[in-house]
């Protein structure tokens, strides 16, 4: 036992070692900008999207796909959780012992904590990848909830039709893209019709509808998952 | 050999988290290991992008940037990897749920005997 | 004959996804407009690929971009002879899988295993499609979360477990692919395939070693090759057959052309970069198959043995895929007979467990296409397999490598050995032609056929398809055929 855990922290140390010297070789915070694909995005977002953000511009329009993929991912985990846990049909969530604490707290803090939420995910265009940390603030509000008050669960059949149509909303922008522009994803709002002005309420092509879309979806995903989770065989 | 602070705590806790990889028995523990690894390797992927004295990457309303951005690839790369692993979590979880149900405990070294 | 100008590779993606988000909530309001539906978007993007491996063959290599960003800003697919005979197969055995499971799932699952399965579906197109290193990453990790979810999804006995020791493997390989793309990105700040191929040259070369030794050991999990491939045997028990059939059929395939792809494309041809990574390859490769030749050959589990006669196959792929054009003309004939034999033989293990004793008697034609399965899979003509181990052997000698064409040649003795005993077991009690408690193993019966005319012509298959097949898996000309869309030239 104790030679199994001398192995275990020797092999530990030992990766740690080398693997720093190796990445430290790498560098850090070099200017590495004359490198094509970052300079570009910085100097050219502006001009592209009028969107003020270059990670949004790039997590939705230069490589919307990957975000695509990862909306998608979610999607498959929310499923995952469904399927694992759809043997348990019991309403009973868990033994949690509500106290008036808990009453009463759960009262007061979930309507701040669904603004504070709703702040990031108003925001979004100045924090990158403002969706999934507003999605996840909200689903955190609706776990209160359910710690909160015994009975409440969040409406299953509201959640899977708002994450189906959330989902093929977002697949259907990029269709829309497709028909208008002929690229699958491809921004019309702005490139084709020209809406927008730096700096506006308005701006940055379609990020926005996207970024509202997949905020929607997270939200509501991971109230999904907390729903699934809950369910409980009566023991 | 120059120290690198994020550096350093990225690799340590991808360090940490093969410690406990290879130490542990209870499947929670397995999970939160392989947990932080993920978080270990998203870390490092992140540093990566640093300049130093950059600032992040958002244009202000005069369009006047001080000094140079940091590069927006690794953090739009980290997001996507984020939310991977949590699914990658949240579908471990349920699965060691099931395991609990199945077998009436959490230690892999006695579902595995009980496997043969 | 085909319209030229759809992109049709995001067009099958879309469906797909649009589809796995919709199927589950129809299945909530009744399972059987979820099953509709499923059907539906399957075989529309079955179409779709066959649509597009008609424009491809005619009309080239076809470069469709996401968003309308030219690479290395944006992310572009590259639909390729292989990626679109691949996908067509893989669609169409998924088609086939779905048809024959849709009764087993139970109505309280079926708005979250629906689109679980497409989603599936989708992640390996995507995989094989994309020409950019993160969004490979991405499709990978739908695939992976998909697949081990799909083993423990219907909770046969078990199966929770050995779905458990996939996440572990899959967790850490995921994460080692990723240090594997920072690396590459803090040296070369570039993501697309395409263009990595020529700047990866330009760096040091250590860093480069390291990473490519980092993704393909990530990407060697996924195809099964052994020390990372311990989950398959567990998981390919456990999980139900028709899942296991799908996650043979389509997770092994797209772990190898993962290899293939890196390999041939992405690290490039310096002598010291791809010295280390055949050799990595090389040397799993053989050890997979050599271990798993052995064990199971005594194994008293049919289903695990196929698992690891599996194994032995995409290893063998993945050993001659990395020799050259001709080897990987080879490699591709043997994927598209390996991906339906091992459908078929998991499929049909629905039907028994153990040995499959008695099958003669009590479900002939049960019998009659596991025997059809094992004979191919041995590589018997008049079988689909027996040419193309042919073919892999005589190119991996030719290109230099014995050892690998005897390889070859021990394993499908020791096959012989094990599927041997499986097949007296099935028939030794007798044959009574009239059973077959079930209609839908008449959908197999395609699947066999398809065997058995690849079998019976294979100059139909080696001369149309496979030359395109085999120099775009060697990677002959990806650079190029990119940059002109781009409209540079080095």
């Amino acid at each position: 036992m104790i030679i199994r855990r001398i192995f275990a922290a020797l092999f530990a140390i030992f990766f740690f070692i080398s693997a720093y010297v190796l990445i430290a070789d790498i560098g850090f915070g070099n200017n590495k900008m004359d490198d094509l694909v970052g300079k570009y995005y910085i100097e050219n977002t502006i001009k592209d999207t009028t969107a003020l953000n270059v990670v949004s511009t790039v997590v939705v329009n230069y490589r919307g796909l990957d975000t695509l993929g990862e909306v998608t991912v979610l999607f498959v985990a929310s499923v995952s959780v469904g399927v694992l846990m759809a043997r348990f049909k019991g309403s009973k969530l868990w033994n949690v012992s509500t106290t008036p604490i808990h009453i009463t707290a759960g009262r007061i803090l979930f309507p701040l904590i669904w603004i504070f939420g709703a702040y990031i995910f108003v925001h979004r265009h100045l924090t990158p990848g403002g969706w999934f940390p507003g999605g996840a603030v909200i689903a955190s509000g609706v776990l209160l909830l359910m710690l909160a008050f015994k009975d409440y669960l969040p409406s299953s059949k509201l959640i899977t039709f708002s994450e189906s149509i959330s989902g093929s909303l977002y697949v259907l922008v990029g269709l829309i893209g497709l028909a208008i522009g002929g690229y699958f994803l491809y921004d019309f709002v702005y490139r084709t019709y020209g809406i927008g002005t730096i700096g506006t309420l308005i701006s940055g092509g379609f990020i926005p509808i996207v970024y509202t879309i997949i905020g929607v979806k997270d939200g509501v995903e991971l109230s999904g998952i907390l729903h699934h989770l809950s369910r409980d065989d009566t023991e | 050999m120059i120290i690198f602070w994020a550096y350093i705590s990225a690799i340590g806790l991808i360090s940490i988290g093969i410690y406990g990889l290879l130490m542990k028995r209870h499947a929670f523990k397995l999970i939160i290991s392989l947990g932080l690894i993920s978080t270990g390797v998203n870390l490092l992927l992140i540093s990566i992008g640093y300049i130093i004295g950059g600032t992040a990457p958002i244009y202000p309303k005069n369009l006047n940037i001080s000094a140079p951005m940091v590069d927006p690839l690794p953090q739009a790369l980290v997001l996507t990897a984020i939310v991977i692993e949590t699914a990658i979590l949240a579908a471990a979880l349920s699965l060691a749920i099931l395991m609990h149900r199945e077998y009436g405990t959490l230690d892999v070294r006695v579902i595995w005997r009980r496997l043969r | 004959m085909v319209p030229h100008d759809i992109p049709y590779s995001m067009i099958i993606i879309a469906t797909l996804l649009i589809g796995a988000f919709i199927s589950g909530a129809f299945a909530k309001m009744r399972k059987s407009l979820g099953i509709i539906t499923g059907i539906i978007v399957l075989s529309l993007s079955f179409g779709f690929s066959i649509a597009s491996a008609i424009d491809v063959f005619t009309n080239g290599v076809r470069i469709e971009l996401a968003g309308g960003w030219l690479p290395p800003t944006g992310i572009n697919f590259y639909v390729g002879p292989f990626s679109a005979v691949v996908v067509s197969i893989g669609l169409f055995l998924a088609l086939i899988s779905f048809i024959f499971q849709y009764k087993e799932i139970s109505p309280e699952k079926a708005p979250a295993y629906l689109p679980l399965f497409i989603l599936f579906v989708a992640g390996f197109s995507g995989m094989l499609y994309t020409g950019d290193v993160f969004n490979f990453f991405v499709f990978m990790e739908i695939l992976s979360i998909s697949g081990m979810v799909l083993i423990a999804s219907l909770e046969s006995k078990h199966s929770s477990f050995a779905a458990f020791k996939y996440y572990v493997i899959a967790s850490l390989s995921s994460s080692m692919f990723l240090v594997g793309v920072a690396i590459i990105y803090s040296s070369t700040g570039i993501l697309n395939m395409a263009f990595l191929s020529e700047s990866i040259k330009g760096v040091n070369s250590d860093y480069i070693k390291f990473a490519s030794v980092l993704i393909i050991l990530a990407l060697a999990a996924e195809a099964e090759m052994l020390p990372l491939g311990l989950w398959v045997p567990d998981a390919y028990e456990r999980a139900p057959s028709f899942i296991s059939a799908i996650l043979a059929s389509l997770m092994g395939i797209s772990g190898v052309y993962g290899i293939l792809r890196f390999v041939n494309v992405v690290f490039p041809g310096v002598e010291g970069i791809r010295y280390v990574t055949t050799t990595i390859v090389i040397i799993m490769a053989l050890l997979t198959v050599f271990v798993t030749e052995l064990v199971a050959a005594i194994q008293n589990r049919a289903k695990r043995m196929i698992a690891y006669a599996g194994m032995a196959q995409l290893s063998i792929i993945a050993m001659v895929g990395i020799l050259g054009t001709e080897a990987s003309s080879a490699a591709s004939f043997h994927i598209i007979n390996i991906m339906l034999v091992e459908f078929l033989l998991f499929m049909t293990t629905q039907y028994f467990t153990g040995m499959g004793d008695a099958l003669g008697k009590n479900n002939f034609s049960v019998a009659i296409l596991l025997s059809i399965g094992a004979l191919a899979a041995i590589g018997m003509p008049p079988f689909g397999p027996f040419w193309s181990k042919l073919y892999m052997v005589i190119s991996a000698y030719t290109a230099g490598c014995p050892l690998i064409s005897i390889a070859i040649i021990l394993g499908s003795v020791a096959e012989v050995y094990f599927f041997a005993r499986v097949l007296y077991h099935v028939w030794k009690s007798g044959i009574k032609i009239a059973s077959c408690p079930e209609k839908r193993v008449a959908v197999l019966m395609l699947v066999a056929l398809l065997i058995v005319l690849i079998g019976i012509y294979p100059k139909i298959v080696i001369s149309t398809v496979l030359p395109k097949m085999g120099s775009d898996l060697a990677g002959v000309s990806y650079l190029d055929n990119v940059l002109s869309v781009v409209g540079w030239s080095l």
